[in-house]
C-alpha cells in the first residue's frame, strides 16, 4: 500500500520533509488556513459484524491453496481462520453449512463506473465525463457517486464486494478514482474503502480526440495532440511541484531564523493552490496511482515512455486490449493490465481485441485483472476469468484456476494498492466472502451469501431476494414480493 | 420455400457421426446415439447404427463422450451490416432517413466477408437474423447463414420478419411521445391496407396522396397478410400489452423483442402465442422502460408457456455469448433443455424456419455443432461445425493474432 498519511494535506507533507532537513527537532507548520486535506476523509469503522463459520465447501482462497473440504471463520469483520478438514467453532459462531458449495474472496471490479453512470441510463444521471476540458485532474469520482444506482445491489449479487469508481474516458486527464465498498450506503462518503487510496483515471486513444476533436472541433483531435496533452499537464505540475518545494525551503530557512531571533521579515508567500495539479504531484510523487485507459500496443508503449520522461509509474492498463502484443514490456516493468475476457470490434482500436489477451499476459509474468466497465458485466466476472482461462488453456497455456481466480481478487486488489487488506482468503483480511452454489467458474453458478467486512450484504436463500436500492422501492419488479 | 443461397450449400459426401449425446433441440436427448448426414440434410438419428454409412465413401466421426447440437442461431443481430459499431463507414443497419421504412432490407447491405462472421461460427453460431434497426419501422431483416462465403448473401426476395419499436426510441424518432410513435404507425398500416387494395387507384392519383412513397407501403404486405411476422422492440409492460393490442386490432403476427418487463404479462402473451426475445445477462433497470427487469425472466415465461428465444441483444462482435447467455437463463432457473431450444429451434421457428432448421432432426438442414461438453459450459469447446453439411472452418483472425504474438520469446 501506499505510505499515504490520511488527513495530512499534500502541503503540509512537503513541509515536514524540509522542517526535518532545515530545523531539526522542530514541530511542524500549520498548514496555511486556505489550504484543505487533499485526501478524503475515511468512514466511520464499522462494527458488529458477528462471527460466521462456513465449513465444509471447498475453499478458493486465491492465495494458492484450495481446501476441499475448508472452512472459513469470520469475526469482527475479518477472516479469522481459514483451512480444511475440521474446524471448531466457538460459542456464538453461526454456522453455514457449505457442502458441495464453494467459497472465494470478494470480486474486486477495478474498471466501475456505477454511481457516476448510474442507471437508469438517462443523461440526468450522466456524470462520468466532465467533457468540457480535456484535463480535469481536480475532479473525484466520488463527488459524482449517487449511492442509489440499482447496479449495486445488482453486482453484489453476482459477488462483487469492491469497486474501484473511475471517471469516464472523455478527457486525457478523467480525475480522482474512488474505491467503494459496496454496503449500502446514503453516501459515498460512507461507502469509501477505508484507507484505499484514489487513483488517477486518464485516457488515450479514439475517446479523448473524438469527444474533443471531432465533436467540439478543439484540442485534442489527433492521437499526438493526445501526447502533448499529458505532457504539458505533467510539466505544469512539475513546475507546482517546484514552487512548493521551493517554498517548503524558503519557510524552513524563514522558521529556522526566526526561532534564532535573526529575522523580522514577513514569512514567504505560498504559490497559490491549483487542485489539479495537486492531484499529478501526487502522482509524482508515487503516492497515486494511474489507471490508463488505452486500447493499442504502440499507445501504451508510447505512454509508458510518457511515465519514464515525468518518473512517474503507471499502474495498469485498462481496457489494453493490445497488451498481448506487449505483454513481455508490461510484465517486466511491473504494468497490470485489466481488461474484458473477449470484447473487441466495437470501434478500430478495438479491432485487435483477442480473447487471449488475458492469458497471454499472464503468461508472459504479467498482472492480469478482469474488469467490467459496464455493470452487466460486473454481474459475472467470475465467468469472464473462466472464459479467458479457457482461451488460455486454447492455446495450451500453463494456467491454472488459481491464477484466475487471481484475474477478479488478488490482482486487482494489488492496483487498487488494497492487497494487503481484501483478494485473498487469508487470516487478517477483511471479510469480503463469498458462498457460491457451485464452482464459480461454471456458467450455472450463482452467489449464494455475500459478507462485505463479515456482514451479510446478499443472500439468495431470502425470498425477498436482493436489497433494492431507495430508488427501486415501490417499484413493479417486486410487485410479487412486498 | 428454400432460398436459393441454402441449397447452394449441400454436398455429396455423406457423415456419419457415432456415440455422441444428441440435444435433438427440442427438448429431446439420444445417448450414443448415430447421426447420418447426406446431400446436406440429416437422413438419420436415432439408435447407434453401426452398419450406417458403411458401404465406403462416408466420413465416419466417433463423437463419444461429446454433444452434438443443432447450430445455434441467433435472433438479433446486425452481423454483416457491422464491422466497428463506431465507424460509421462500416456499419450499414441504421438508416436515419426516416422513422420507417419498411423496404430498408437488410440483405441489401450483407457482407458476408465480415470477420465478425468466422467469430460467431467458431463459438456454435451458424445463422443469425441479420435485422435492421432505428425509428419505428426498421425494415426487413434476414435469417443468414454464416458461413462467410459470398454465395451466403441473403435472398432479398426471402425476408424473415419486419422490424421496428415502439417504446422509448420510436417516441424519440417521432416527436418525443409514445403516442406520436403509435399514430405514425397506424397510418402508416392504414396507408398500406388502402394502397394494396386499390393500387390502379393509387397510381392514377385517385387515392388520398400517401407520404410513406409506394414501395415502402408494398413492402408491408406479407406483414399485413402475416407471411411476415413484425418484430417489435419493446420492453415496458403496457407496451408490450398495447403491441398486443395493435396484433389483435390488426391481424398481425407480432414477435416481441427485449421485453424486460414482458414477465409482468406472460399470461397475455402466453393467450397470443407471441415469443419473446430477449437477453438473460441484461436484465437490469437500465432505463425507465426496463424498471421491472428480473434475472428470472424466461423461468417465468417459459412456465407460462411463452416461447422463449434467447439472443446476445444486437451484440454482433459477440455473438458468440449465445451459448453462456442461455446458461445464465438455466442458472436462473430456466430448464437446460428449453434454454438450448432458445437458442436453436424457437427462433428457428419464430421466423418462419421451424421445417428447415433448428433441431437435429431427419429431413433438416445439416446445421451441427460438435462440443466436447456441456454447450454452455465455459471450459467447453467448439470441435465441428457443419452448415447445410458441409464442414466449417473455425479459424478466426483472432486466432491469427494470438498465433501471431503467442510465439514470442519469454
Amino acid at each position: 500500500m501506499h505510505c499515504r498519511p490520511v488527513f495530512v494535506p499534500l502541503l503540509v507533507v512537503c513541509l515536514c520533509a524540509s522542517c526535518a532537513a532545515t530545523s531539526g527537532t522542530k514541530p511542524p507548520v500549520a498548514a496555511p488556513a486556505v489550504l484543505v486535506p487533499a485526501d478524503p476523509p475515511d468512514p466511520a469503522p464499522r462494527s458488529g459484524a458477528p462471527a460466521v463459520l462456513i465449513r465444509d465447501a471447498t475453499v478458493l482462497t486465491a492465495a494458492g491453496a484450495t481446501f476441499s473440504p475448508g472452512y472459513v471463520l469470520m469475526q469482527d469483520g475479518k477472516i479469522a481462520a481459514v483451512g480444511g478438514g475440521e474446524p471448531t467453532a466457538g460459542a456464538g459462531v453461526t454456522v453455514i453449512d457449505g457442502s458441495g458449495k464453494f467459497v472465494t474472496p470478494g470480486i474486486i471490479d477495478a474498471h466501475s463506473h456505477v454511481g457516476v453512470f448510474p442507471m437508469p441510463y438517462v443523461d440526468s444521471l450522466h456524470d462520468g465525463n466532465e467533457a468540457t476540458s480535456p484535463v480535469t485532474a481536480d475532479l473525484w469520482a466520488e463527488h459524482s457517486f449517487w449511492p442509489q444506482d440499482p447496479a449495486i445491489p445488482r453486482l453484489v449479487a453476482g459477488g462483487v464486494t469492491t469497486v474501484q469508481v473511475l471517471p469516464g474516458s472523455a478527457n486525457l486527464i478523467g480525475g480522482r478514482s474512488f474505491v467503494a465498498k459496496l454496503l449500502p450506503a446514503v453516501s459515498a462518503r460512507a461507502m469509501r474503502f477505508p484507507g484505499a487510496p484514489q487513483g488517477l483515471k486518464m485516457a488515450c486513444g479514439e475517446n479523448p480526440k473524438m469527444t474533443y476533436g471531432r465533436e467540439k472541433s478543439s484540442a485534442p483531435s489527433t492521437r499526438m495532440a493526445n501526447l502533448a496533452g499529458y505532457r504539458k499537464a505533467f510539466q505544469a505540475a512539475l513546475e507546482y511541484k517546484r514552487a512548493l518545494e521551493k517554498y517548503g525551503r524558503e519557510l524552513g530557512r524563514y522558521n529556522a531564523e526566526k526561532s534564532a531571533g535573526d529575522t523580522e521579515g514577513d514569512p514567504p508567500e505560498p504559490p497559490g493552490r491549483d487542485l489539479g495539479h495537486e492531484t499529478l504531484v501526487k502522482v509524482l510523487n508515487g503516492e497515486m496511482a494511474v489507471h490508463f485507459h488505452c486500447y493499442r500496443a504502440d499507445e501504451m508503449e508510447a505512454l509508458l515512455d510518457l511515465a519514464k520522461e515525468y518518473g512517474f509509474k503507471i499502474r495498469a492498463f485498462h481496457h489494453a486490449l493490445e497488451a498481448y502484443k506487449l505483454a513481455d514490456r508490461l510484465a517486466a516493468e511491473d504494468v497490470g493490465v485489466a481488461t474484458w475476457s473477449d470484447w473487441w470490434g466495437f470501434k478500430l482500436e478495438a479491432f485487435d481485441g483477442i480473447p487471449h489477451n488475458a492469458a497471454l499476459v499472464a503468461a508472459a509474468g504479467g498482472r492480469t485483472i478482469i474488469h467490467s466497465d459496464y455493470p452487466e458485466e460486473s454481474r459475472h466476472l467470475n465467468q469472464e476469468a473462466a472464459k479467458a482461462l479457457a482461451s488460455g488453456k486454447a492455446l495450451g497455456l500453463a494456467l491454472t484456476e488459481d491464477d484466475a481466480l487471481r484475474w477478479i481478487t488478488t490482482n486487482p486488489a494489488w492496483a487498487l494498492g488494497i492487497e494487503d487488506r481484501v483478494g485473498a482468503l487469508t487470516p487478517g483480511q477483511m471479510a469480503d466472502v463469498v458462498l457460491w452454489n457451485r464452482h464459480p467458474f461454471s456458467v450455472y453458478a450463482l452467489a449464494e451469501k455475500v459478507y462485505i467486512d463479515g456482514i451479510l450484504a446478499f443472500d439468495r436463500t431470502r425470498p425477498e431476494g436482493m436489497r433494492p436500492t431507495d430508488f427501486e422501492l415501490g417499484q413493479p419488479a417486486r410487485e410479487d414480493r412486498e | 420455400m428454400i432460398p436459393l443461397t441454402l441449397t447452394a450449400l449441400f454436398i455429396a459426401n455423406p457423415l456419419v457421426l457415432h456415440g455422441a449425446r444428441v440435444e435433438v433441440g427440442d427438448g429431446t436427448t439420444l445417448h450414443d446415439a448415430t447421426v447420418v448426414i447426406q446431400d446436406g440434410r440429416i437422413s438419420y438419428v436415432g439408435p447407434k447404427r453401426a452398419d450406417a454409412g458403411g458401404d465406403g465413401g462416408a466420413e465416419v466421426i466417433q463423437a463419444s463422450g461429446k454433444v452434438l447440437t443443432a447450430g445455434l442461431i441467433e435472433a438479433m443481430s446486425h452481423l454483416g451490416l457491422v464491422e466497428m459499431d463506431l465507424e460509421d463507414t462500416t456499419t450499414d443497419f441504421a438508416p436515419h432517413d426516416d422513422a420507417i421504412l419498411p423496404a430498408f432490407s437488410a440483405a441489401d447491405g450483407f457482407n458476408p466477408s465480415s470477420v465478425l462472421i468466422p467469430v460467431a461460427r467458431a463459438e456454435g453460431v451458424t445463422r443469425a437474423v441479420t435485422s435492421p434497426a432505428g425509428g419505428i419501422l426498421w425494415g426487413t431483416g434476414y435469417l443468414a447463414a454464416l458461413t462467410g462465403r459470398l454465395d451466403s448473401r441473403p435472398d432479398r426476395r426471402t425476408p424473415v420478419a419486419m422490424f421496428g419499436g415502439l417504446g422509448t426510441s420510436a417516441a424519440k424518432a417521432s416527436g418525443g411521445t409514445r403516442g406520436s410513435a403509435w399514430m405514425r404507425l397506424r397510418q402508416l398500416l392504414a396507408d398500406a391496407r388502402l394502397f394494396l387494395d386499390n393500387r390502379t387507384a393509387a397510381w392514377r392519383g385517385q387515392t388520398h396522396r400517401f407520404v410513406p412513397s409506394p414501395l415502402q407501403l408494398a413492402a408491408m404486405e406479407p406483414v399485413l397478410r402475416r407471411a411476415l411476422p413484425l418484430v417489435l422492440s419493446v420492453h415496458r409492460a403496457s407496451d408490450i400489452l398495447a403491441a398486443l393490442d395493435l396484433a389483435r386490432d390488426e391481424n398481425l403476427r407480432i414477435v416481441i423483442a427485449g421485453g424486460a418487463e414482458s414477465w409482468r404479462v406472460r399470461d397475455q402473451l402466453a393467450a397470443a402465442r407471441v415469443p419473446v426475445i430477449l437477453t438473460p445477462s441484461d436484465q437490469a433497470p437500465t432505463s425507465f422502460e426496463a424498471l421491472a427487469a428480473r434475472d428470472d425472466v424466461s423461468t417465468l415465461l417459459a412456465a407460462a408457456g411463452v416461447p422463449v428465444i434467447i439472443s446476445t441483444g444486437n451484440s454482433n462482435h459477440n455473438a458468440r455469448r449465445l451459448r453462456q447467455e442461455a446458461g445464465i437463463a438455466t442458472a436462473h432457473g430456466l430448464d437446460w433443455q428449453k434454454a438450448l431450444t432458445a437458442i436453436t429451434l424457437a427462433p428457428a421457428a419464430a421466423f418462419g424456419r421451424g421445417d428447415e432448421l433448428g433441431s437435429v432432426a431427419v429431413g433438416k438442414q445439416a446445421d451441427l455443432v460438435l462440443w466436447s461438453g456441456d454447450p454452455f459450459e465455459l471450459q467447453t469447446v467448439v470441435e465441428r461445425v457443419w452448415i447445410g453439411g458441409a464442414e466449417q472452418s473455425l479459424r478466426t483472425r483472432q486466432k491469427q493474432l494470438a498465433a501471431r504474438y503467442a510465439g514470442r520469446k519469454r
